[in-house]
């Protein structure tokens, strides 16, 4: 997966938190094989150092979020913020407009994005799956967009799965990674089988009953999927076609 | 001098600098960043920044997020 000018070889990117304890994150992250995890900032604690500690143990490149921004200016200082910390471009933008539903500000995710990447950083913008939206972040300038599949945490998968297939076809070069609402492992497979790039994931994995077995099969069933599109599955088609040839079938005339 | 710090009231000498804030906090992390009023303040910039009275100074480390 293309993540501007890095090559991963694994096409999910984990986020970190809700686990039960740094030791089941860290099973996951091994079993998940991912590559590039999420981290937020907050408020300093008694320990700042504790759970980049943790981190370091991934050896993964870090994406740090936006999560809990509101607006434009509150996410282009919080990436400053994370780019002072870990040092790196990466930038997961969450703009979000709707509390109720966590849905992204599509002015806001556009404006800070347009900032952002003048400001020299690579920019991973959480979006809805609407086709305008994605088109407009491409016009700006993001070489990734991130859809959700649906709203975050709800683990209900790929509810407008025709949106993502649309924004798909009309943005073949971008990187596309659904970001938000997996909660099955059949959920991350349609994600690869719709032609997306990959998948990021966070409560489905820490929030299920365990962590590492459900980690594991994440990464089962998209190494899976990425190899059955490889071997390249029969097209798709309105009318019935019967694999059993009605040709020298008995009783026939 | 009355700032507000991580949301919470907070007294510091007049002209104190957020270096100054820092050592008096006892914050010695690289894994920190701060911003002054929403404003990113860079770390280079810690021992140039006066604090003013009234100034809402965050300070935020890393923090697991998805």
């Amino acid at each position: 997966m293309q993540i501007y000018d890095l090559k991963l070889k694994n096409n999910i990117i984990l986020g970190s938190s809700k686990y039960p304890s740094p030791k089941v994150f860290l099973k996951c992250v091994k079993n998940i094989k991912t590559e590039m995890i999420t981290v937020a900032l907050r408020k300093i604690g008694d320990k700042p150092e504790k759970f980049y500690k943790t981190l370091s143990k991934t050896n993964c490149k870090i994406l740090p979020n936006t999560a809990g921004c509101f607006n434009e200016k509150e996410a282009i200082n919080t990436a400053l913020m994370c780019r002072d910390i870990f040092e790196t471009n990466f930038i997961k933008l969450e703009v979000i407009e709707n509390k109720r539903n966590l849905a992204p500000s599509v002015k806001g995710t556009i404006k800070a994005s347009e900032k952002l990447l003048k400001l020299g950083f690579k920019v991973l913008p959480y979006a809805t799956d609407d086709l305008n939206f994605a088109k407009q972040l491409v016009k700006v300038g993001c070489k990734v967009v991130m859809p959700w599949g649906s709203p975050i945490g709800t683990g209900q998968g790929l509810v407008n799965i025709d949106k993502l297939k649309k924004i798909r076809k009309s943005l073949p070069k971008t990187t596309l990674i659904v970001d938000a609402g997996i909660g099955k492992v059949s959920h991350a497979c349609q994600v690869i089988e719709i032609g997306y790039d990959g998948i990021l994931l966070n409560s489905a994995v820490a929030l299920s009953k365990n962590p590492p077995k459900f980690a594991e099969s994440i990464y089962n069933g998209v190494s899976s999927a990425i190899e059955s599109i490889k071997a390249g599955p029969i097209p798709e088609s309105k009318k019935p076609i019967p694999s059993t040839s009605f040709k020298g079938i008995a009783f026939s005339k | 001098m009355r700032i507000v710090l991580n949301g919470k009231n907070k007294k510091i000498g007049l002209n104190e600098k957020i270096n100054d804030l820092l050592s008096s906090l006892k914050i010695k992390s690289k894994f920190i960043a701060i911003a002054v009023n929403g404003e990113f303040i860079s770390k280079k910039n810690y021992s140039k920044t006066i604090l003013n009275e009234g100034d809402v100074v965050e300070i935020v480390s890393p923090h697991p997020g998805g």
